[in-house]
């Protein structure tokens, strides 16, 4: 059978090698995507390990050892809309461990940085970006500790006796060295996971679209082939036959799309690893492929198009008469557009009701509105296809017209087929566009900036009532809120201190972050106003929500927090807010 | 290989086919309504009748094509209805052969690979199958037409090839729908006549669907359909 399918695949003339060339194309194309997807996880999963290190924490990381181990305090820094990375070392003992990338610890009054970081030293002026990290350059971090060839880390080195002194600092036994189940976590590469699911999920949605090119391209020159199998059937070939003689075409024009899939991937990885999913490129090496990934090309792809021209082929062995009897399908009924309202209706509702709380739940959201919208589209295309066409020959002045509406009327499924591979690709395609735009805009987001001008330094990075006794700031001292107020282009500085009562404000005010004067809020308006006759305002969220994802956060009117306002200059600090002219200078002196 | 038992017992003039009460509609329209035939071990017997009567609906079911919507058909004493759709495949296979109005011929075979396609798909090595086919070529006239394709044959030949491929697998009933009907007079005379010849040598029953009583005159016996049931037979053994 398989060489009778051999002899029909080759002898058929250009009708068959038309068939075979754009399920090869399919495929390959199918491959290409596939390849470049599992690379693209591989990547982010390599990028991701490298980074692991800058999570490190007290909870991360065993406890340290007797022979004395490292303190620790990393911290995220900014210049211009880069992220700089900055981890403060210290040994604490002859066997304190080693951050990857870098031959031993930097020493007090010295510092390890990346070579993009070394780099931008180099050209910015000192008042801007050197200043911040005084000491000597003694080397700088190899590829194993960066997460991105442009990633900005820099490593300062202390004394154990000031690093220890220093709020947030603590003694790690050990660095991490795998990612961690973090929130805001100081890896650049944090939304890794979160592309990862992407990715997969855009590889097999991605392939469904390439399986309906391919179940369209088999059915291309369907009649002839039907008659083909039809006078086989009759003279007595099974259907298991027939299903062996058609895989036969399909596996042939398989084998070709894979050897032209791996080539596309080959040839076209050089231009991925410029891609900046993360907003960091990939390193060399980062976009490989591990053996289950090309298994799964190899043998899953071929697999998939043979079951897909398969399916696109069963009703040719139902009778040996071919279609000679077949009767006109029923029109598609209205039911099937419900998975697509379904799918609307669940995202709509999520939207409208707030996301779940849970990350698992997000997904599950996701994923089932995503499912019901790709499975509903495909359903309701003949539908819509059916309205469409009845509304073409209801109106149709000329023949042509006439002839096209009740054309698609007849089989509006089989008119649909042929393009419901290009609208579930743009689906696809216009679905990651938004995803991956909605990642880059959270990420950009971070770093404490309210709209251009307003900055502020949060010295927890998660609600008052998470953070460790050790990161508290007890107060700002005078002189340094002298120096940032005397810094050129600094308009106002807000201090902002931890809520008191948390519990109690958390009932009353939702997820209260802090408490600040309103003298001081007044001169900052880009976080918000008090009420009228408030002294000291309740801040109510989460202090990067107002700065970063609020785009409304100058209108915010915050409640009286029934506070004075020198009680609540003794309490711990949370937060420094401060409002500059905008300047590329103003903002980064501050 | 065969669902049927091959060594059933043969005896001349038994019935080797038969149809009773069987009907058949496609969607609203019904094409059988009861039809009741019988048709008897090496016989040629043609069926006629106008168009649309259901004189091709009963071959396709009598040749297991198509299940009646009830009713009971039977080949050598075995109902086709309860057998499996890939015992009914081998039954066409090993024990039936076609001749349609279209050739039905697979265009992108040769035609001694048509003539072979039954005995490739029953399992017989390659080259013993296309030297069983070429033992047709001479008796049917097609010399040198061996590698042609369909699409290189005239009607008559591609008549002939169908034919050839209708009894190469030395089948019990050869069923013929049509099997002049795109064919010029003459032509038609010489498939005919070729027909019957070669079936009655091989000893095969034939059931001939037509409506030109030319070509129903090679048949020993004739029936009519008219409105999907067999309402007369015609004429006794020739």
């Amino acid at each position: 059978m398989i060489r009778l399918g051999l002899r029909l695949t080759f002898g058929s003339g250009r009708e068959s090698a038309l068939r075979v060339l754009v399920t090869a194309v399919a495929v390959a194309l199918g491959v290409g995507l596939l390849l470049a997807a599992l690379a693209g996880v591989n990547g982010l999963q390599a990028q991701t390990d490298r980074g692991a290190w800058l999570d490190t924490s007290a909870q991360s990381a065993p406890p340290a050892p007797a022979s004395g181990g490292l303190w620790w305090l990393s911290s995220t820094d900014e210049f211009g809309s880069q992220a700089i990375d900055r981890v403060d070392v210290a040994a604490a003992g002859w066997n304190a461990p080693v951050p990857p990338g870098i031959a031993h610890l930097p020493g007090p009054g010295e510092y390890d940085a990346s070579p993009a970081l070394t780099a931008l030293l180099r050209s910015e002026p000192a008042k801007e970006l050197r200043d911040r990290y005084p000491g000597r350059e003694i080397g700088t971090i190899g590829a194993a500790g960066l997460p991105s060839p442009n990633s900005l880390i820099i490593v300062v080195g202390h004394t154990a006796r000031q690093l220890s002194q220093v709020p947030g600092a603590v003694e790690v036994g050990a660095i991490q060295r795998a990612p961690a189940n973090c929130y805001a976590c100081q890896n650049p590469i944090g939304s890794g996971p979160d592309l990862q699911w992407i990715l997969a999920a855009v590889a097999v949605f991605l392939m469904l679209p390439v399986l309906i090119l391919i179940a369209t391209a088999s059915r291309l020159s369907a009649a002839r082939r039907e008659q083909r199998f039809a006078a086989m059937r009759l003279v007595g070939a099974t259907p298991r036959q027939i299903s062996v003689v058609s895989a036969v075409e399909a596996v042939v024009a398989a084998i070709a799309g894979v050897a032209v899939g791996f080539t596309l991937f080959f040839v076209f990885r050089p231009l991925l690893y410029h891609v900046p999913f993360t907003g960091a490129p990939f390193s060399q090496g980062d976009l490989s492929l591990h053996g289950i990934d090309i298994v799964l090309a190899v043998i899953g792809v071929p697999i998939a198009a043979v079951v897909s021209a398969r399916i696109a082929l069963r009703k040719v062995q139902i009778s040996p008469l071919g279609v000679n009897r077949r009767a006109l399908p029923r029109p598609p009924r209205i039911v099937r557009i419900i998975p697509l309202l379904g799918g609307i209706a669940v995202l709509a509702y999520f939207d409208a009701h707030g996301k779940p709380g849970s990350n698992g739940g997000q997904l599950l959201e996701l994923l089932v509105g995503f499912v019901l919208l790709v499975v509903g589209l495909v359903l309701a295309g003949p539908w819509f296809t059916t309205a469409g066409s009845r509304l073409l020959v209801k109106r149709a002045n000329r023949p042509a017209t006439l002839v096209a509406g009740r054309r698609l009327l007849d089989n509006p499924k089989a008119a649909f087929r042929f393009i419901s591979g290009l609208v579930i690709a743009l689906f696809v395609a216009s679905a990651l566009i938004g995803a991956l735009s909605s990642i880059a805009t959270f990420s950009s987001a971070g770093g404490g900036s309210a709209g251009k001008d307003t900055l502020a330094d949060t010295f927890c990075s998660f609600s008052t009532s998470n953070c460790p006794a050790s990161t508290q700031v007890p107060s700002i001292s005078g002189q340094v809120l002298a120096e940032l107020r005397s810094t050129p282009g600094v308009g106002a500085v807000t201090v902002v201190h931890e809520n008191p009562s948390d519990g109690a404000f958390r009932g009353a005010l939702g997820n209260s972050f802090g408490v600040v004067a309103c003298d001081q809020l007044v001169k900052t308006p880009a976080i918000g106003k008090c009420a009228r006759g408030t002294t000291v305002a309740s801040i109510g969220y989460f202090l990067s929500n107002i700065l970063g994802h609020r785009s409304n956060a100058a209108t915010a009117v915050w409640p009286s927090a029934d506070l004075s306002s020198e009680s609540a200059a003794r309490l711990p600090v949370d937060a420094v807010v401060v409002a500059t002219t905008g300047s590329s200078s103003a903002i980064e002196r501050v | 290989m065969s669902a049927i038992n091959a060594s059933s017992a043969v005896v001349a003039g038994s019935t080797i086919c038969e149809a009773r009460n069987v009907v058949l509609s496609f969607g609203e329209t019904p094409a059988l309504r009861g039809a009741d035939l019988s048709v008897r071990r090496g016989e040629v017997l043609s069926v006629m009748g106008p168009s649309g009567s259901g004189k091709s609906t009963l071959l396709h079911c009598l040749a297991g094509i198509l299940v009646p919507d009830s009713g009971e058909v039977t080949f050598d004493g075995q109902r086709l209805a309860a057998m499996r759709e890939e015992q009914r495949s081998r039954l066409r296979r090993d024990r039936f052969g076609f001749v349609f109005q279209f050739g039905q011929l697979v265009p992108e075979l040769t035609a001694e690979e048509n003539i072979a396609l039954p005995l490739l798909l029953g399992g017989m090595r390659r080259g013993e199958a296309l030297a069983s086919a070429r033992t047709w070529f001479e008796r049917l006239e097609l010399d040198g037409l061996e590698r042609h394709r369909a699409g290189e044959m005239s009607g008559g030949q591609a008549q002939r090839v169908a034919l050839a491929r209708g009894l190469v697998a030395h089948p019990d009933v050869l069923f013929a729908d049509e099997p002049t009907g795109s064919l010029d007079s003459l032509t038609g005379e010489l498939v005919m006549s070729l027909m019957t010849t070669s079936a009655r040598a091989e000893g095969t029953t034939v059931v001939l669907v037509t409506h030109e009583p030319r070509v129903a005159a090679y048949a020993d016996r004739e029936v009519i359909v008219r409105d999907g049931k067999v309402t007369a037979a015609v004429g006794a053994s020739r």
